[in-house]
């Protein structure tokens, strides 16, 4: 299981970083910033990951439950990765309203 | 005084985080929110200043919530932050004063207040992932600021940034996981005892990626291209503020992360005997084995090499500054890899006083440019107010940046060359003592090209102006004070070397 | 670094400078020459305040420069001297785009110092000067004191310059920059007779290079080297008297040297251009000026019983390597060589009947001297008689008695060296002795120009000129700066690319 899922986050990351060298589809970039973060916040929580443990709430009774730091962090990178795809967006919107393209290598602007 | 020192670190980010709706309400309402946001801002710059106060605790620990560091999120005032936060805090006031009011409008000063939120944030933090938080904030509210020119060179250059800092991001959230896992704890105080003092493959490998994602942000070669396309887009009152205020933030956090994690810093070659070859391989062996500080000091030279030869064909002043950074950090970077007191006292000292020259610079532009798009080198003059002055003070600038006696930057550049030689980095000694020869070359183009020429246009002057001129003013006023404080500010680096080092094992 | 060691180390130079004789000399003898270049050139064209600043500081810092006690002082008043050299540049006409071979040169001379300094300081722990020198970073100082003193092949910084910029110039900036060079050499180093075979060479190298040049600064500059060639010989060695007749001919460099250029100043102004072969028949119109040549020539030559003699002869003296000797005496022959040349065609060879040099000012221009003499000094800068306005008159009159002042202070230096330069050997003097054995190596070079020097001056002339090192690399570094260049050229996933691959290294690096 542990197994399974490590190998996930790090093929994601290694499609993730593929897309980026490659796209030139400015969406595609941040569609490719989704996987990475994906492929990390997967990282983060599978460090929390115990078998046989439940979600750390307490209830009555002692029972396993896996780690709730890591939760935290991830739950916190996701409001990041949010605000960060907002932004990156809004900026694909401007810079298509003032050049009228999404291709990436097509901004030139800074040689004049 | 303890009482109220207790809450400093908290309010120090509270302040700013509240100040951002507030001022955002403001100009909603209709109201001028410029100047609320000066007086405001330049509150919170005295506020970072009030660690300096006699009677003020040397290290103030500030537990949110009351949790340990462990589980909790601690904020720690201690010297290295008490060197960095005024720096911070005036440099950012000096970029806000110098804003220009065309592009200064809507968001724009509760995101210079969210920024400097971020960077506050930054040097008091004493948990890595909270750190990354505040790089986040820091990050994204600068990403939105390079775009406020609103023109399509400004999107262009935010865009690019956004896209190289968020891979960044990913790099260094993965670097912190990998920590965590290794070690179990987060907070920086804990990572000596968490981690052996010989750290293994996996904890160097998570650490390399922590600190190749910050070394992205601070800009250090290969990881340095976005920087000059970033900053030529944003507009020269942000620019300013990045070069030099919020890259300093960086900076306390990768030092933080150098120091605290084990094998982070001390690079020395041993001298060895034996023929010419002999030797040579056992200092290449020596090298490889030296792990991240030799990483350290290999790219601190390729970013010396690399950032002042690419500045010297940039035909925008702009660009020029930014590659002109990337060399400067390397220097930096030296002195920190090398790791002893006073090669680390010297970097300090090098950072503080580059951020003011850095900043100087980039705040000459909107003083020597006709409009805010053209910063051709060939095109500056020496600006509409008081141009004797203002080219003096520029020409003094670069001397700076060159290290040139009367200017500030020497004395940090000095001590940088003779503690990197001294520690056993000596061919980092060479290329931090060269980078200025080929410096010079580039900023006397421009001192020759922006003073031996006469506006011909009408002077017109307005209070920005006026504002940008005061704010230019008084980076070049401290490089030159800084110099003659030199002992002085010598033997505070030097302390706040030494309790850092002494702090992180 | 101790904080307070910042200051200290220069509160230290100011509080008690360090005095010894041949700090004493150097420093006495450059204040006494540029205060006299000064009056010099204040009686030519008139030059710009800021001109004069920036000459002043080049030599202030270079007369200061003997007495620091530490390296920080030490680096801070070398960087002044080129600051001040660079100042003076830009405010001539014809050299400000010459400054980018200056600035780099000096820069990467002053880099190697601090650098070398650095090294010296981690084996050490003290900036103090260093007694027995530097103890570690030796030959990096010793790159940077050669680039300074203009050594060949990093000469080109000296002679495109003075060749360059208006002749009064020339005799301001020639009696400092070299000199500090030559003089760091005797602070810093610890020589040996390595250094002292490099200074035969030099010196040797720099006269043949001399004869070969038509141009009168042209000529003047690669004697420059040659003269360094000796000085470097003499302080390059371990035997304290060699390296006090380096320092002494150090001193009379500046006076004779400077002599020269005054004198190429007024030929230069008389005739308009500065063709050595077409120059002829000046020792006829200005006679007094073919005396102070002759008393100048005669000093560099090494003949008695002028101030060059003694040094000379010091040097060789007690050099201990006999190669350096040897090869200090083949420079002595060839500077005779050259300077009878200077002498004839200048001064005493015939005007020709059609009255050549008049009409015909078109410089030629030898190799790799590709800078002719500066348009603007060619119409008579204080020109002598040309116009025959009392005012040209009376400042030519006023540069001739400078003239007259310094060949007078040729012979006193030959005569009394000792009692100037105490640290001289005592029977350094010149007695009727010497006369029998100091004029032999002249002798031979007259003779030899006399004999082969017309066919000798085809073969100079296809010697290998500095552009065959000088244009691989300014194209290499063309191209690796467009290269780089290329790399930054807006594209973000070339950047994200650097990042990853970077990554990657450095994790094979580090980890494996």
């Amino acid at each position: 299981m542990e197994a399974i899922l490590a190998t996930t986050a790090f093929a994601l990351t290694a499609i993730g970083l593929y897309g980026l060298l490659t796209c030139r589809h400015m969406i595609r970039l941040v569609l490719c910033f989704n996987i990475l973060e994906a492929a990390v916040l997967l990282a983060i929580v599978l460090l929390a990951y115990r078998p046989e443990a439940l979600a750390p709430l307490v209830r009555d009774g002692e029972h396993a439950y896996v780690f709730p730091l890591p939760h935290a962090l991830a739950v916190t990178a996701i409001v990041i990765g949010a605000s960060l795809t907002a932004l990156m967006l809004a900026f694909i919107v401007r810079i298509y309203k003032s050049r009228g393209t999404v291709y990436i290598d097509e901004l030139k602007e800074w040689r004049r | 005084m303890t009482v109220f020192a207790g809450h400093l670190p908290v309010f120090l980010i509270a302040l700013p985080l509240l100040a951002v709706p507030l001022l955002y309400l403001i100009d909603r309402l209709g109201a001028n929110s410029r100047n609320v946001a000066l007086l405001f801002y330049a509150l919170m710059a005295l506020a970072a200043g009030v660690p300096w106060l006699p009677g003020f605790p040397a290290e103030v620990v500030a537990e949110i919530g009351g949790w340990p560091a462990d589980i909790g999120i601690e904020l720690r005032l201690d010297a290295l932050a008490r060197l960095f936060l005024p720096v911070v805090g005036v440099i950012g006031l000096l970029g806000t004063v110098a804003a220009d009011p065309g592009e200064a409008t809507g968001p724009f000063y509760p995101l210079s207040f969210l920024l400097l939120a971020g960077s506050n944030g930054l040097i008091l933090t004493n948990d890595l992932f909270n750190a990354y938080v505040f790089l986040e904030i820091t990050s994204i509210s600068s990403y939105a600021l390079v775009g406020f020119r609103r023109d399509t060179r400004g999107f262009e250059s935010g865009f690019k940034y956004i896209v190289v800092g968020s891979l960044a991001s990913v790099l260094l959230l993965w670097g912190i996981a990998g920590l965590y896992a290794v070690s179990g704890t987060l907070a920086f105080s804990r990572f000596a005892a968490a981690l052996p003092a010989v750290p293994g493959r996996a904890a160097v490998a998570a650490a390399v990626l922590v600190v190749v994602g910050l070394l992205t942000k601070l800009g250090i070669a290969p990881f340095h291209a976005w920087k000059a396309d970033a900053l030529a887009g944003a507009p020269r009152s942000v620019a300013a503020t990045l070069a030099g205020a919020t890259v300093s933030a960086y900076f306390v956090v990768l030092v933080r992360v150098l120091t605290t994690v084990p094998g982070g810093i001390g690079f020395g070659l041993r001298p060895a005997t034996g023929g010419f070859f002999m030797r040579l391989s056992a200092y290449v062996s020596e090298f490889v084995a030296a792990g991240i500080p030799g990483m350290l000091i290999l790219l601190s030279g390729a970013s010396i090499i690399v950032g002042h030869l690419t500045a010297l064909r940039q035909t925008r002043l702009s660009r020029l500054l930014a590659y002109s950074s990337v060399a400067h950090f390397g220097y930096i970077i030296a002195g920190v890899a090398v790791g002893t007191v006073p090669a680390l006292a010297g970097a300090f000292l090098h950072a503080v006083h580059h951020a003011f020259m850095k900043a100087g610079l980039f705040l000459f532009i909107p003083l020597a440019a006709d409009s805010a798009e053209r910063d051709r080198i060939t095109s500056l003059t020496c600006g509409r107010t008081a141009p004797a002055l203002v080219g003096s003070a520029m020409i003094f600038l670069t001397m700076g940046m060159v290290g040139i006696p009367p200017a500030a930057g020497f004395a940090s550049k000095w001590i940088l060359v003779l503690e990197t030689a001294r520690a056993g980095a000596p061919f980092a000694a060479i290329l931090i003592a060269l980078g200025g020869a080929i410096a010079l070359v580039y900023y006397l183009r421009l001192s020759l090209a922006a003073v031996g020429r006469t506006r011909s246009s009408s002077p017109r002057r307005s209070p920005a102006d006026v504002r940008v001129f005061a704010a230019f003013l008084v980076c070049a006023g401290y490089v030159f004070v800084a110099f003659w404080a030199t002992d002085l500010l010598a033997g505070i680096a030097i302390s706040v070397a030494e309790t850092t080092l002494g702090g992180g094992g | 670094m101790s904080s307070a060691q910042f200051s200290n180390a220069v509160a230290a130079t100011v509080r008690s400078p360090l005095l010894d004789s041949g700090g004493l000399l150097v420093a006495a003898t450059i204040a006494a020459f540029s205060l006299l270049a000064f009056a010099f050139v204040a009686a030519g064209v008139r030059r710009r305040f800021w001109w004069w600043v920036a000459a002043s500081v080049h030599v202030a810092a270079g007369v200061l420069l003997p007495f620091t006690r530490d390296l920080l002082s030490f680096f801070v008043l070398w960087e002044m001297v080129t600051l001040g050299a660079v100042g003076v540049l830009a405010f001539e006409p014809d050299a400000r785009r010459l400054l980018r071979l200056y600035l780099p040169l000096q820069l990467l001379a002053a880099a190697l110092l601090m650098s070398a300094f650095g090294a010296h300081y981690g084996v050490s722990g003290s900036l103090l000067l260093p007694v027995q020198g530097l103890e570690a970073g030796a030959g990096v100082a010793l790159a940077a004191l050669s680039i300074k003193a203009a050594v060949i092949p990093v000469h080109l910084w000296m002679t495109r310059t003075y060749t360059a910029v208006r002749p009064e110039t020339a005799v301001v900036l020639s009696a400092v920059a070299t000199k500090i060079g030559v003089f760091g050499m005797y602070r810093l180093i610890s020589g040996g007779p390595t250094l002292e075979i490099a200074g035969g060479a030099v010196a040797v190298v720099g006269v043949i290079y001399a004869l070969r040049q038509k141009q009168l600064r042209h000529f003047l500059a690669f004697h420059i080297v040659s003269q360094v060639g000796y000085m470097i010989a003499g302080v390059g060695s371990t035997v304290a008297f060699a390296g006090a007749g380096g320092l002494f001919h150090l001193a009379n460099n500046v006076v004779y040297k400077g002599l020269l250029f005054m004198v190429v100043v007024m030929l230069i102004s008389r005739f308009g251009h500065s063709n050595i072969y077409r120059m002829n028949g000046a020792g006829r119109s200005m006679p007094v000026l073919a005396v102070v040549a002759v008393v100048a020539s005669a000093s560099i030559s090494g003949l008695p019983p002028f101030n060059g003699y003694v040094s000379k002869t010091v040097i060789e003296q007690f050099l201990s390597s006999p190669v350096a000797v040897a090869l200090l005496r083949i420079a002595g022959v060839g500077t005779a060589i050259s300077f009878t040349k200077f002498l004839w065609y200048c001064f005493f060879k015939r005007a020709e009947p059609r009255g050549a040099g008049r009409e015909d000012t078109c410089d030629e221009i030898v190799g790799d001297n590709a800078h002719s003499v500066p348009a603007r000094s060619r119409p008579a800068g204080g020109g002598v008689a040309v116009d025959g306005r009392p005012a040209a008159h009376a400042s030519a009159r006023r540069r001739i008695a400078i003239a007259v002042i310094l060949s007078l202070a040729c012979v006193v230096m030959g005569l009394a060296a000792v009692a100037i330069f105490p640290a001289l050997p005592a029977d350094a003097a010149v007695t009727l002795e010497s006369f029998r054995f100091g004029l032999v190596p002249p002798a031979i070079g007259v003779l030899l120009f006399a004999l082969a020097y017309s066919r000798l001056r085809p073969a100079l002339e296809r010697l290998p000129s500095a552009t065959l090192y000088t244009r691989p690399l300014s194209t290499g570094a063309t191209r690796l700066l467009r290269a780089l260049q290329e790399q930054h050229s807006g594209d973000v996933r070339r950047y994200l690319g650097w990042i990853l691959m970077g990554l990657i290294v450095i994790w094979a690096v580090v980890i494996l």
